[in-house]
């Protein structure tokens, strides 16, 4: 070869003498590095201002408090990177909630009440999949459509009443096992396997790539449909984890649980730098943006802040979040 | 003259030129129709065992519409495909890939967000354990078979974990070169390598095109550019209007030559003679 190519122009030229400075740089653009450095100044704000911010305690209260949400999104980072979006996550995680808790409340025995909740979620995702796969409805519309008829069918179904469940077993999630709450566990879980399918498996390397090109998938002979309807029913499946979840941590069954809970999720892993176009985001970003929503809202109500200046803050962080996202890259998209 | 024969003008008689050991891929009377519109009319190819064959014409003279045929991605209304002397039928892209036929499209089709070897291995990555989709892959043996196939190859890209994003250009079309020809393939397709491309890239992509051979990997070149298809191949075939014109040994023609059979078509009409007898 007469030349390396890496000789061309503006590109590989100019990086050997600043090469020290590039790899700084990119590594402040990972996912999630921003996010950590943002995360770890805001707890620093915190420490300075509230005295029982740095404790133990309240890092706990922070982790079990991002329990649910980390687990819905989760799957909500998996169906971003994949190429897909599912809005009716929310009404997902009620329909597992309910169905578990009203089992459980009609008599069924409790392990099997939750095992049928929880294989709600894979089956509403299924159910997305087919629309999004088999009927070609854009995404956004068929999880949005999703959202409305499971809500509906979930205040059909159980009343719109909000039930007590008082069962021990019920609200596992509330209960201590060495001195940390179950849900801190079970966040700990999924992110550990949501990091080894994305990281590890090849079922992980094809959703990326369906993600990231979606037109190079197909001539890739990957099956993208077969694809899509595994991954909304991935999705599904941690919807419903997380439903279950929520109904234990709640200890009812409560046809309102996870309303809005998109915005919430969608911040998050917006902020831990998924995009919408597909093919970008990770699990441990997720984690630091739903620990960073977690922890700004825990500050602020220590601060003394009303709600709706949590909301307010969430909602900036949002913009942030994607206006961060949609800055251009530089690459050949 | 330079011109030989059209091959096979009458296509039924010399099939058996398909059963020569040199011969990869036989094209024989293909023809498409796309509404009233004949693209392909009844068009023969002979491609021989580690040449690059350049195959040129204006825009619609169904060059692509050919490779699509044998690539899979379009179907002929009409022909038959012989691929190392047996009777072929191509019905998709998983097909063609199976009897070692691989496109690159101008689009390339990477994957910006993966890195290299990803690319490379896409579909077809090793793992370990049968746990179907969720086995793990062996990514530091893939990164060390990619990384040897691109030595191999004569590319040179620093790393096989950089981001295909990352790459120029010329780097891009080398990875999409090295993922088409890492699976045994033993023919490759390629539109328009070096249509995006500068000077100094270009010439680094053709000269691993033209090495290809010494990996058994025959080549047809589609391109716009008469000049580059006439010194990177070793036999230019001329279509138009989806119809056989000429083949041109490229050592022996000019670009001038080769030109004048694009836009005058000339030995096309006499071309067509020996169908109707």
């Amino acid at each position: 070869m007469s030349e390396p190519l890496g000789a061309v122009p503006g590109r590989a030229a100019g990086q050997e003498p600043s090469g020290v400075l590039l790899r700084a740089r990119e590594l402040l653009l990972r996912p999630g590095v921003l996010l950590l450095l943002a995360w770890l100044a805001v707890c620093a704000g915190f420490t300075s201002l509230l005295p029982y911010f740095l404790t133990t305690q309240n890092a706990l209260t922070i982790l079990n408090f991002s329990a649910v949400t980390f687990v819905v999104s989760a799957g909500f980072t998996v169906a971003l990177i994949g190429g897909g979006i599912d809005l009716s996550i929310g009404s997902a995680m009620m329909v597992s909630g309910v169905t578990a808790g009203t089992l459980f409340l009609s008599g069924v025995p409790l392990w099997i009440g939750l095992a049928v909740g929880l294989l709600t979620g894979p089956l509403i995702g299924f159910i997305n999949g087919l629309l999004v796969t088999r009927l070609r409805v854009n995404p956004l519309i068929a999880t949005l459509s999703m959202l409305f008829v499971l809500r509906g069918m979930g205040f059909f179904f159980a009343g719109s009443q909000l039930r007590q469940i008082r069962d021990p077993g019920f609200r596992f999630a509330r209960q201590l096992v060495f001195g940390v709450p179950t849900s801190v566990y079970i966040l700990a879980i999924v992110f550990v396997l949501t990091f080894i399918l994305l990281r590890y498996t090849q079922l992980g390397r094809h959703l990326k790539a369906l993600g990231g090109n979606p037109a190079a998938a197909a001539q890739s002979a990957l099956n993208v449909d077969r694809y899509r309807l595994l991954l909304y029913t991935i999705c599904g499946t941690y919807a419903g984890t997380a439903g279950i979840l929520l109904a234990s941590v709640l200890g009812a069954s409560d046809p309102n649980a996870g309303t809005g809970r998109e915005f919430a999720v969608a911040t998050a892993v917006f902020l831990g730098g998924a995009s919408l176009s597909g093919g970008r985001g990770s699990i441990v970003g997720t984690l630091i943006g739903v620990v960073f929503m977690t922890t700004v809202a825990n500050g602020l109500t220590q601060l003394g802040a009303l709600p709706e200046t949590v909301l307010i803050v969430s909602g900036l962080l949002l913009i942030a979040a994607v206006a961060i996202d949609q800055r251009p890259k530089g690459g050949y998209r | 003259m330079t011109a030989e024969p059209r091959p096979g003008s009458a296509p039924t008689g010399v099939v058996g030129s398909s059963g020569e050991p040199d011969v990869v891929l036989s094209l024989r009377g293909i023809s498409r129709s796309f509404g009233h519109v004949r693209a392909l009319d009844k068009v023969d190819l002979d491609l021989r065992r580690g040449e690059v064959l350049g195959i040129v014409g204006d825009n619609g003279a169904g060059k692509s519409t050919l490779m699509k045929i044998v690539a899979g991605t379009v179907r002929a209304d009409e022909g038959e495909i012989f691929v190392d002397g047996a009777r072929v039928s191509i019905e998709n892209a998983q097909d063609a890939r199976r009897l070692g036929i691989e496109m690159i499209y101008q689009d390339l089709a990477l994957f910006n967000n993966l890195d290299v070897a990803a690319n490379i291995f896409i579909g077809r990555e090793h793992t370990s354990g049968s746990f179907g989709l969720l086995s793990f892959m062996r990514e530091r043996l893939m990164h060390q078979e990619a990384a040897a196939l691109l030595t191999r190859l004569g590319i040179k890209i620093g790393t096989t974990r950089q981001l295909v994003e990352g790459l120029s250009g010329g780097q891009r079309q080398m990875v999409a070169i090295a993922r088409a020809i890492a699976f045994q393939s033993k023919l490759l397709i390629m539109d328009e390598p070096s249509a995006s491309l500068g000077a100094s890239e270009s010439s680094t992509v053709l000269e691993i095109i033209r090495g290809l051979h010494e990996h058994g990997v025959s080549v047809i070149l589609i391109s716009h550019r008469i000049p580059e298809v006439i010194a990177n191949s070793s036999r230019v075939m001329v279509i138009k209007g989806g119809q056989n014109v000429v083949v041109l040994d490229s050592a022996k023609s000019s670009v001038d030559e080769c030109v004048n059979f694009i836009v005058t078509g000339r030995t096309a009409l006499s071309a067509t003679q020996p169908g109707l007898a």
